[in-house]
């Protein structure tokens, strides 16, 4: 049973190995393009794998086991709502990096509780396909520069706009597990 | 907890070669520079190579634990 709310968080271990270990990890190891290429492939993944789900399942919520980094309340979603989730992520994001690419403080508020999905709609991988080429494009035309300027992510910190182009990939990679999570349990569900 | 296991193993293989990577490029441009200049190889001051770019990408453009 799912009881945790939207932006609660994670569990403390969980939440220590990311922002003090994890977090300086991947600002040392990526590059603009190591994050966008990464993230490129977990977009291919996730769109593999949404294809193989039948339209019955596709829009079925289902309850999984924790997954790492996924808070409570994000344990019971349907297919559809995680690659929702990834689109309102991402094209947020995008206007994120975008600002501070620019050197212009981000003023609306980032929250958790804001980019949940809603609509649990069929037509989510033909969006989620959409924004990864509208992200494509954007990405080619960034300048790739570290910005001074930064936006605090809810729970890591402050992030720059190199930061942000990292956490596209590694929020992207999270949610392609949980998807994987999802479609294992509808497997052994059926 | 399987999932999470995988998650974590995917992240170790990933933090390696990308660490390896970076070995291979600091290595490279160390040879480069040595051998231009006519000295031999020493995988030790390879490795120093190494944990030199590693402490500037640490560093530069700005400090990554904060």
């Amino acid at each position: 049973m799912v009881t945790g709310k939207p932006g609660e968080g994670l569990p403390r271990g969980e939440f220590l190995l990311i922002r003090l270990l994890l977090v300086p990890l991947v600002r040392t190891l990526f590059t603009w393009h190591v994050a966008y290429w990464l993230f490129r492939r977990e977009c291919a993944i996730i769109a593999k794998l949404a294809q193989t789900v039948t339209p019955d399942n596709f829009q079925k919520l289902t309850v999984i086991d924790k997954t790492f980094a996924i808070e409570d309340h994000s344990r019971q979603y349907s297919p559809s709502m995680v690659l929702e989730h990834l689109a309102i992520t991402g094209r947020g994001v995008m206007g994120v990096i975008a600002s501070l690419s620019q050197e212009k403080p981000f003023e609306r508020p980032i929250t958790i509780e804001g980019v949940k999905p809603h609509a649990n709609g069929a037509d989510a991988l033909k969006d989620f396909e959409k924004f990864v080429s509208e992200y494509g494009q954007f990405f080619r035309n960034l300048p790739k520069k570290h910005s001074k300027t930064t936006k605090p992510h809810p729970w890591f910190g402050p992030f720059n706009n190199f930061d942000w182009n990292a956490f596209m990939y590694m929020h992207t990679f999270i949610h392609r597990r949980q998807l994987e999570s999802i479609l294992q349990t509808q497997k052994e569900t059926l | 907890m399987m999932n999470t296991y995988g998650t974590l193993l995917r992240i170790v293989v990933l933090a390696l070669l990308l660490t390896g990577g970076w070995f291979a490029i600091s290595a490279a441009m160390y040879g480069a520079v040595i051998w231009s200049a006519g000295y031999a190889f020493e995988w030790t001051m390879a490795f120093a190579a190494f944990a030199a770019v590693l402490m500037l990408r640490m560093f530069v453009p700005r400090n990554v634990f904060r």
